[in-house]
């Protein structure tokens, strides 16, 4: 009797390239021939055609980026959420000041050293372990914004940096880098005209970035300000409530990659709201908005609260880093 | 189409016969049969009748594959009960059989299973699931582990 044994490359590469992204990372350690076969990049595009796309979340903690595990399934059959902080992501820098996430890769400002003054830019790959690091055109300040998007149709990633903070409109301050050409250039008539809210946080969203913004000459009506990373271009959108208080919360956010999210929190009417949208259209700047719940809350979220939206369980997990020491 | 019988025998002596066109899912069988078509019994030396016998329900089910939505929902059913038949030493002889086999539909239905099976795995399990052997040595493999920390946090309850 004839037995087959074990199976293949071919047959191996097969499987393992429906796998997600984590699970080849932690069969690394399986053997050498796995390990540089990961590395591979005819395998890697393999991997990134075939394989299911995972959702992890993320959190910036004392300076370092964690794993969270959120298991929100049973929370209908009175089966408490349970959220823990898990793993350390890799082993990026000393001191991770802010974190950008696009497509899988995360863009931080870190510390390259103990001590180093100001800070560096790296894009991080967690599950292939890969960093770049970036030199920056100028020397980093304190204020510097930074998101990184891609070009439609082609992926070339590209990162936008500017200056946090604005007090009247001013053109040329837009820098952007390409990673095709490993240089930076001036984005010229570009204007900043607005200031970011929820401490500037901006979300990624099928390449291009999303801040909520204000007009410097009219700090109250908010606004989605677009980065558009193939056009180069900034545009604003329509938000889908009447934010006439500079102190309501108002903070983007994503749902896997595929919606945009925006929490909106009234400072007087004890209520949060969440809209949800899948469609911006890059010709029309009517955005259509669906409303994806309100609740009576009248604990005030800070401005750099984030969130996060599980709508199969319809259901949204806040975390607010202003409360308590362990949230920092 | 003919409704010709033809009779396959697996390695261990066991035989099935089947309608011409079940056995032409085999792209394997499909070859031999136009090379010279007078064949009605073919020897398949690499496989075993427990598999092979899984391999024919498998092709008897998809022999007519209807475009309609409904009847591709149904298929897919049918897909992922099969599937669950299976422990993994089976998956790996039913991937090996349907890639000498030449089954194309089986061989990515199987493929995917396999990998939704292993995900959680860690990597002792695999390497005694695939047969593959940890070349590295304690030091180099405490390392590899060591950068690739996160990913095994929530793999720390072993899936036999």
């Amino acid at each position: 009797m004839t037995m087959m044994s074990d199976p293949s490359e071919d047959l191996v590469e097969e499987i393992l390239s429906k796998d997600p992204a984590r699970s080849l990372k932690r069969l690394r350690s399986t053997c050498k021939q796995w390990n540089t076969l990961f590395n591979d990049h005819r395998f890697t595009k393999k991997h990134y055609d075939k394989a299911p796309k995972e959702f992890l979340v993320l959190m910036l903690k004392t300076y370092k980026v964690y794993l969270v595990s959120v298991k929100l399934s049973g929370i209908h059959n009175n089966i408490d959420p349970v959220m823990e902080v898990k793993g350390e992501l890799g082993l990026l820098g000393y001191d991770n000041y802010t974190t950008f996430h696009c497509n899988g890769l995360l863009l931080c400002t870190t510390r390259a050293k103990p001590m180093e003054y100001g800070a560096r830019l790296v894009v991080y790959n967690p599950c292939m372990g890969q960093t770049k690091w970036i030199e920056l055109r100028t020397a980093y300040k304190a204020s510097d914004k930074f998101a990184l998007g891609y070009k439609k149709n082609c992926n070339s990633y590209k990162i936008l940096r500017f200056s946090g903070s604005c007090h009247k409109p001013v053109f040329g301050e837009f820098e952007i880098y390409e990673f095709n050409s490993d240089s930076w250039r001036v984005l010229d008539d570009a204007i900043h005209d607005w200031h970011l809210a929820a401490q500037g946080r901006g979300v990624s969203y099928k390449g291009n970035t999303y801040w909520v913004a204000s007009d410097t000459q009219d700090l109250v009506d908010d606004f989605l300000l677009e980065f558009d990373f193939t056009k180069e271009r900034f545009r604003r959108l329509r938000l889908p409530f009447k934010d006439d208080c500079q102190y309501n919360t108002v903070v983007p956010s994503t749902v896997r990659e595929e919606k945009l999210a925006v929490l909106f929190q009234s400072e007087y009417e004890e209520k949060t709201e969440i809209w949800l949208t899948s469609k911006i259209d890059e010709n029309n700047d009517e955005v259509s908005w669906r409303k994806f719940f309100t609740v009576k809350c009248n604990y005030m979220f800070s401005f750099s609260m984030s969130f996060m939206v599980d709508e199969e369980n319809k259901l949204a997990v806040c975390c607010d880093t202003y409360m308590g020491e362990d949230d920092k | 189409m003919s409704s010709n019988k033809i009779v396959l025998t697996s390695s261990d002596g066991e035989s099935f016969e089947v309608e011409e066109v079940v056995a032409r899912k085999l792209q394997i069988v499909g070859h031999m049969l136009e090379d010279d078509c007078v064949i009605n019994e073919i020897p398949l030396q690499n496989v075993t009748g427990d598999i092979l016998s899984m391999v024919i329900e498998y092709c008897k089910t998809h022999v007519d594959e209807e475009e309609s939505e409904e009847a591709q929902t149904k298929l897919k059913t049918w897909d992922e009960e099969f599937m669950k038949k299976f422990d993994i030493k089976t998956l790996l002889q039913i991937i090996l059989a349907a890639n000498y086999l030449n089954v194309k539909g089986l061989l990515d239905l199987v493929s995917q299973t396999i990998a939704d099976t292993i995900k959680d795995y860690t990597p002792e399990q695999i390497r005694e699931v695939f047969g593959v052997e940890n070349d590295y040595t304690e030091e180099e493999e405490a390392e590899v582990r060591k950068e690739n920390a996160w990913a095994f946090d929530e793999a720390d309850t072993p899936k036999p």
